[in-house]
């Protein structure tokens, strides 16, 4: 394939691909969801492009490339028809994957995913409370949170900055972008050059497939959103356009609730895979 | 120490010295038998999982069933040592 994609494949049966969200990797699944569902499928994880040990072409960024990445890591891994987890911005291009070819797709699960084509703008005030640590960052980056209409991908670079500077805002959150350690420096600085020195910034806010194609899509869709979710209207929206849809809100739970919340997480998608 | 341990550690040695020389790393001294990934070299999660990968592909050349030495209780282990990880690896050789 055109760009190499690092990943890994765990267990047997039929196939599950768990595709993570920006600034992650496919550490975010592992060890605990993808160990745990490799018991009964084979599990098959990897690194978007630009995230990980995947190349990071200058471009190439949209939920419809990657969606195309995801197409040939198949191809490549003798994965014929697979069901479909993914969190954040890898629920997107998992619905891009689908819309594209969805006959190669069994199920399909977003986790707390928001679709650009549905949403086009994720504000501040999409939900009532910064987190401890969203807080922190905002205070350091001391920019205009309110008004900003992409305030994710504000809150990812701020994050990303602050570890590359050093500083230690003291407070944590369940789930903390880049890591904590040593090589939390690396990560955040591949997350800054991604945005810097690519065209994923202006990428990663192209819509995807129309409202239309969606609307064709009847495999089974679990959709998982946390009950702090700034996402929540493309849910909505989503359950009002997919005809198969099973609905399900994590209480208590932030952006992150895979990590957070797992057992929960687990017992939802066994039951939904099964 | 058996002589199969050793090897290993030499192997795991050439591998990390690789797949490091990247890395802004604060310890630049000589990796042993004590070295550990996190606290001495830096490691992060997406780190021992490539690294699995590298080991399976460059020296065992088959899957080895990490979890056993990564995880206790479903949580990553805090740490792990180069001699820790030349001693699991120990069955893998003696048995390819």
């Amino acid at each position: 394939m055109s760009v190499k994609l690092a990943s890994q494949q765990f267990g047997s049966g039929p196939d599950v691909v768990m595709i993570h969200g920006l600034g992650a990797n496919r550490a975010f699944w592992y060890p605990r969801l993808a160990s745990a569902l490799a018991q009964t499928c084979r599990v098959t994880i990897y690194d978007l492009r630009g995230h990980g040990y995947s190349d990071t072409p200058p471009s190439g960024y949209s939920t419809t490339v990657m969606a195309q990445d995801l197409l040939e890591l198949m191809d490549e891994r003798g994965i014929a028809q697979a069901a479909l987890v993914g969190h954040s911005y890898g629920g997107a291009v998992a619905l891009e994957a689908v819309a594209a070819q969805a006959a190669r797709f069994t199920h399909l699960c977003l986790m707390d995913t928001r679709i650009q084509r549905l949403q086009p703008q994720l504000r501040l005030h999409d939900i009532d409370a910064l987190t401890a640590f969203e807080r922190a960052v905002a205070a350091q980056d001391g920019g205009d949170w309110q008004n900003d209409p992409e305030i994710g991908f504000r809150f990812l670079e701020a994050a990303a900055r602050c570890v590359v500077d050093g500083i230690d805002l003291e407070v944590r959150d369940a789930f903390t972008p880049f890591g904590e350690g040593r090589g939390a420096k690396r990560a955040a600085r591949a997350w800054l050059r991604l945005l810097d020195e690519t065209s994923a910034r202006r990428e990663f806010v192209t819509p995807g497939a129309t409202t239309d194609a969606l609307r064709g899509l009847n495999l089974p869709c679990l959709l998982m959103y946390a009950e702090h979710s700034r996402a929540l209207r493309s849910g909505e929206q989503l359950t009002a356009l997919l005809p198969n849809t099973q609905w399900r809100r994590v209480a208590g739970g932030g952006h992150f609730f895979p990590v957070s919340h797992v057992a929960e997480t687990l017992t939802e998608l066994q039951a939904f895979l099964r | 120490m058996t002589t199969a341990s050793n090897e290993l550690l030499q192997q795991l040695i050439a591998l990390l010295d690789e797949f490091t020389q990247d890395w802004d790393r604060e310890d630049e001294g000589a990796m042993t038998r004590e070295t550990k990934l996190l606290a001495d070299l830096g490691f992060e999660s997406i780190d021992i999982i490539q690294l699995v990968v590298a080991i399976e592909e460059d020296i065992t050349h088959r899957k080895v069933a990490f979890d056993q030495l990564l995880m206790n209780n479903g949580r990553y282990v805090d740490d792990l040592s180069i001699g820790q990880i030349a001693d699991f690896l120990v069955p893998y050789m003696s048995a390819s």
